[in-house]
């Protein structure tokens, strides 16, 4: 691996956001290709802080400092990328449900995603689920998310899946759930395909869904 | 409300009933430093505090005079986790600065201990909740709250309720404090009884032995034989085993007939309300 490629990695990891995306610029005019750039530097920096994050070696502030590094760094890479033919990891539709305006969990999903390399799609909070349904026929996503914080509105994120499968689109995306009341019984229960517990482990269950993890 | 700076539409809702019915008010932020409020233990309470007194100016607004609390969970966000850390010390911290600044405003306010963020009752789940149970009697707060909450306030527990209500015990028998008088300070009592004997007898200590102290339901002082002998039992065990016999013999003080039919009506549409609803 190139000298550059593992700066990349060095400020992915220390959250350096404004030498990310200088140091891509350097790399792509040392003629390092934008999909090496993306699998040796920018993932395998972001691997290494799941890995730091999980040991408990690293906090919420710093991954979020990484994410945004990531992000900044893929504004320089993605145009590339596209023009390369390059295929992203995929699209994460999320949205808080119908009811409930507590969105910061999944604001950290959305980092963490974007963050592993996803385009995310946000519908905001308080989404009804047409809001959903129209978001997922416009946007096509692989993954979609939703969150809910309070027991009285967790059963939205019921009624949104039991919406999608009437619409006729459970098949063309996996979804995901979280929030504080929820758990995995909860996520099965509903007939969600998965269920993460903070943002790391959105994002961790979002690649194992497109099968990238 | 739902920080930073928002309040839901139903407890604006439920302010104005209340302010419009004259029902005293406990308007509550639940603000988590470093995820809805800043990070720091001034900035969450000067944040939350905003918070809790737009409630106060809007029903001070409808109805004039109407009793209000000031309120809260102020709390942190574990930066590992992501959890509102419920046995955080922060916790009783944040609480202790909110209520001196509520009583400095002349406001009564609505504490918080007895909670933690253990899953199970173990040493974890005693050392927080004694520990926040103590605080909140130390910097007097008006009202307790969350007393039994388990597991960062996901599970009430009746163990951990019960066990908190000896630790309430032991806190409030020591911001009791130490009573000084003539007659507390015993000095003609130490002179009649003088060098070389005890006390036990005494009427000085008849008259106070039942005051003066703290009887424990739940902790134990027995010696080891003796302990030993009345089955060995834990602190959990003597929770569990405490618990059990409340709920098999403690009767409700009973309502008015006329009453409880009210509360099965209330019951019974809110029942009807949700039913259909998964």
């Amino acid at each position: 691996m190139s000298r550059t490629l593992e700066r990349i990695s060095t400020a992915i990891l220390e959250g350096d956001a404004e030498k990310s995306p200088k140091l891509v610029e350097k790399a792509l005019a040392e003629g390092t290709t934008a999909k090496e750039i993306l699998d040796n530097a920018l993932l395998a920096g972001m691997q290494e802080v799941g890995v730091r994050f999980r040991a408990g070696d690293m906090f919420v502030p710093e991954v979020l400092m990484s994410a945004e590094a990531m992000q900044e760094a893929m504004v320089i890479l993605r145009p590339v990328l596209v023009a390369s033919g390059v295929k992203l990891i995929g699209k994460v539709l999320l949205g808080t449900v119908k009811g409930d305006l507590h969105d910061i969990g999944k604001n950290l999903v959305g980092m963490m995603c974007e963050g592993a390399g996803f385009e995310i799609i946000d519908i905001g909070f308080n989404a009804e689920p047409e809001k959903f349904i129209e978001a997922i026929k416009q946007h096509q996503p692989q993954v979609v998310g939703m969150s809910a914080m309070l027991t009285t509105t967790m059963r939205a994120m019921g009624h949104t899946i039991k919406a999608i499968e009437e619409a006729g689109l459970r098949d063309t995306v996996k979804v995901m759930v979280g929030g504080a009341p929820v758990d995995a019984e909860f996520a099965k229960r509903i007939g969600a395909d998965g269920y993460g517990s903070n943002g790391p482990a959105g994002s961790e269950l979002a690649k194992k869904f497109v099968g990238a993890a | 409300m739902v920080s930073p700076l928002v309040s839901t539409f139903e407890a604006i809702d439920k302010l104005i009933f209340a302010a419009t019915h004259r029902v005293p008010l406990v308007f509550t932020p639940c603000p988590i430093a470093g995820g809805t409020a800043p990070i720091t233990g001034a900035g969450i309470i000067t944040m939350g505090a905003a918070e809790s007194w737009m409630g106060l100016t809007l029903a001070q607004t409808l109805q004039p005079g109407l009793p209000f609390f000031m309120g809260g969970v102020f709390s942190a966000m574990d930066m590992n986790t992501m959890i509102l850390a419920y046995g955080a010390p922060e916790l009783p911290l944040y609480m202790a600065g909110l209520t001196e600044l509520a009583h400095y405003a002349g406001l009564p306010l609505w504490q918080t201990g007895g909670c933690t963020d253990s899953k199970v009752f173990d040493g974890q789940a005693m050392i927080e909740g004694g520990s926040s149970v103590f605080f909140s009697a130390l910097t007097s707060g008006d009202m307790c709250h969350d007393v039994g909450y388990t597991e960062s306030a996901m599970t009430g527990s009746l163990f951990q309720l019960c066990a908190m209500d000896e630790a309430i015990g032991y806190a409030r028998r020591i911001v009791r404090g130490i009573e000084v008088n003539d007659d507390t300070l015993a000095v003609s009592v130490i002179k009649e009884i003088g060098p070389n004997n005890h006390y036990l007898r005494h009427a000085h200590t008849r008259k106070y032995y039942k005051s003066e102290y703290f009887y424990p339901k739940l902790l134990d002082r027995q010696d080891f034989e003796n302990w030993e002998a009345s089955g060995s039992m834990t602190m959990k065990d003597r929770t569990i085993a405490r618990v059990r016999d409340l709920l098999a013999t403690h009767k409700a003080s009973p309502i008015k007939p006329e009453t409880q039919k009210v509360i099965e009506k209330v019951l019974a549409e809110a029942e009807d309300r949700v039913k259909d609803k998964k």
